[in-house]
């Protein structure tokens, strides 16, 4: 493969939603048209599934506004989220490459838009712009890091470390600056978070009330707000060495 | 447990299976009222085939309907896109997943959530254990595993102690593939008196096979789930049984219908009289033998073959229950066997079918001519369900029955 199909240069400015996907941003005007035509545009209520578990992998999406959770179910109902969704991700990739059935459900948090891109035409796209690939290879890459953090955390982590770290992390990817602080801009119940770091709710609830107490989170209606994010951050650095 | 020790047990046994074996007799009511018209079910001159046209008519209804299931089966996956995008769009939260469960739970997908993981538990637990109950049922009532079947009064004692001693083992978990052998190994000397009294009892091997795979450290285990192959296996024997109970019903169609005879509510079944549509009422009781027969061969064919396994399987569990509770009351408590299989099996996340290849192929063309794999699609179910029903029929016009009188 030619090294300009490895890297290739920025083109013209994108006029596509499209554009706003790593990756895709590399498209020229002409490709983005060409792609957009192959997509399909579908739009979501809040608490909604786009995809389930188990339902066969046809396509993959690009979520263009709102955001959405991506979780795995337990064969005994109990779910574990995996990912926030946010605007630009693409989701349902890995599945439908593999050909086989979707290992993930995907759900509204808010009211979403997407694109929808069917198999068959990402491959026929993907024949001849040959780097579409070593997008998404980076990407998986991305994932597995994120996977392998997140066994780490599992297998050496406590608890309160893993609630603080996603917190964090949550701060830095949906965060608002706002008057009260940094306000993270998708609801999340203490169930969601427990779901998010592998634990139990009652767990979790406590810890969230002890850390409301410290004045390190607040509750504002149904979202958090991190009135210091820098706190938070050190908060996090404390336990992780008073816990490894 | 040592080898010697394993091997004195299961000999010991088998010694006495024999004699545990020989105090079976059956006695269920079935004395005709009056008597069948036996040409009906034979060769006749001039008939199409030699068979009787109404016999034909039943015969292809069944192949159709059980085409039709084949086909929606096959298309599963089409049907599984239309409901994603039209029927569970406009769904919202728990509602849309309820949907979404209930349709996983008819296309035979997993159905992830705690009450059915839960139902799923329990159903292996009561699988595991309702023979124990049944033997314990049949030594109180001096009777071998049915209470159809009666001990001779000389050797009744030590039969019930025998069956008293598995239900022990069974309730326990002990040595589950001893109680995994004995079941079989009983199971397969009935066949002393002829394949009827063996295929009657087929439902029993499903249990006695997940006693056998099961770890000699059975007692030591919390056995809650059936695996893969545990679930493949067993619904495989369980369509089996009914698959071929189905045709003995035509072959000992005397018996069929003298139980017909003595409890006429049975008939009255809308599967049954469906498949009766529009055939001679002067045949009237022979017809319903036939439907009544088939329609017992393609419930236990799709079981056997794993489509549409849960849809089946739920049916077969209110067809027991009502026959256990409503309609012969407790001399067919041992119908807990059947229900517990079919429990066992329709809870389980482990369901596949047995013409994986017909779905690859299907799936591979789905991105070609849709008239092409509809047609592939319609051809493969009508090519199976004619295979699963004529040929057999057929055959069994040939047979003599003069020595079941």
């Amino acid at each position: 493969m030619q090294d300009s199909a490895l890297h290739p240069q920025p083109r013209e400015v994108p006029i596509s939603e499209l554009a706003r996907v790593p990756g895709f941003d590399r498209l020229d005007k002409g490709e983005l048209e060409q792609l957009e035509a192959l997509t399909e545009k579908k739009r979501f209520a809040a608490n909604t599934a786009i995809f389930f578990q188990d339902d066969p992998a046809d396509a993959l999406y690009i979520l263009l506004s709102g955001s959405a959770k991506m979780f795995q179910t337990s064969e005994a109902g109990k779910d574990r989220i995996l990912r926030i969704l946010q605007p630009g991700n693409a989701f349902g990739d890995l599945a439908m490459i593999e050909g086989k059935n979707r290992f993930v459900s995907v759900q509204t948090l808010e009211a979403c838009e997407t694109l929808r891109l069917a198999r068959k035409d990402l491959v026929a796209f993907a024949n001849t712009h040959t780097w579409v690939l070593w997008t998404l290879l980076s990407t998986f890459a991305e994932r597995i890091r994120r996977m392998n953090e997140d066994v780490l955390d599992l297998s050496f982590r406590d608890v309160p470390y893993r609630l603080l770290h996603a917190l964090n992390d949550l701060v830095e990817r949906h965060g608002q600056q706002g008057p009260d602080g940094c306000r993270i801009s998708m609801q999340l119940s203490a169930s969601d978070l427990a779901s998010m770091i592998g634990s139990n709710t009652d767990t979790v609830g406590r810890l969230l009330d002890r850390y409301e107490n410290d004045g390190l989170i607040k509750r504002s209606g149904a979202n958090w707000i991190v009135p210091d994010p820098k706190s938070l951050t050190r908060t996090l650095e404390y336990t992780a060495q008073q816990g490894v | 447990m040592k080898a010697r020790l394993r091997f004195s047990l299961v000999s010991t046994l088998v010694v006495l299976l024999p004699r545990l074996a020989a105090a079976h007799e059956r006695f269920v009511k079935h004395d005709l009222k009056k008597p069948m018209q036996d040409a009906f079910f034979m060769q006749q001159d001039g008939k199409p085939f030699g068979m009787d046209p109404n016999m034909i008519q039943i015969g292809l209804l069944v192949t159709l309907v059980l085409a039709a299931f084949f086909v929606f089966f096959f298309l599963r996956e089409g049907l599984d896109e239309f409901l994603r995008y039209k029927i569970l769009a406009p769904l919202r939260g728990a509602v849309q997943r309820f949907v979404h469960n209930l349709a996983c739970f008819i296309m035979d997908k997993p159905v992830r959530n705690k009450w059915f993981y839960a139902a799923g538990e329990w159903s292996v637990i009561m699988f595991l254990r309702s023979p124990a109950l049944v033997l314990m049922y049949s030594a109180t009532n001096d009777s071998l595993v049915m209470p159809s079947y009666p001990l001779e009064p000389s050797s009744a004692v030590i039969f019930k102690f025998i069956q008293v001693l598995l239900a022990i083992l069974i309730l326990t978990q002990t040595l589950l593939p001893l109680c995994g052998a004995l079941v079989i190994g009983t199971w397969l000397y009935t066949f002393r008196w002829g394949p009827l009294v063996a295929i009657d009892a087929i439902p029993v091997v499903t249990a006695g096979i997940l006693y056998a795979m099961s770890p000699w450290q059975s007692h030591k285990l919390a056995i809650t789930r059936m695996n893969a192959q545990q679930t493949r296996v067993i619904r495989f024997v369980f369509g089996l049984g009914f698959f071929v109970l189905g045709w003995a019903k035509i072959y000992n169609h005397d018996l069929t219908v003298g139980v017909a005879d003595n409890y006429p509510w049975i008939m009255n079944d809308p599967m049954v009289g469906f498949f009766k549509i529009g055939t001679d009422a002067t045949f009237q009781r022979e017809t319903w033998v036939m439907s009544f027969a088939l329609a017992e061969v393609m419930s236990g064919f799709m079981m056997m073959m794993g489509v549409f396994t849960r849809l089946w399987g739920t049916i077969m569990i209110i067809m027991f229950t009502k026959l256990t509770l409503v309609d012969f009351g407790w001399d067919e408590i041992p119908h807990l066997y059947p229900i517990g299989a079919a429990l066992a099996v329709v809870t389980s996340n482990h369901l596949r079918s047995e013409f994986g290849i017909v779905e690859r192929i299907e799936r591979a063309w789905r991105s070609g001519s849709p008239a092409m794999r509809w047609g592939m699609v319609a051809v493969s179910s009508a090519v199976i369900a004619f295979l699963a029903v004529m040929p057999i029929m057929y055959l069994l016009t040939f047979t003599d029955r003069a020595y079941l009188r």
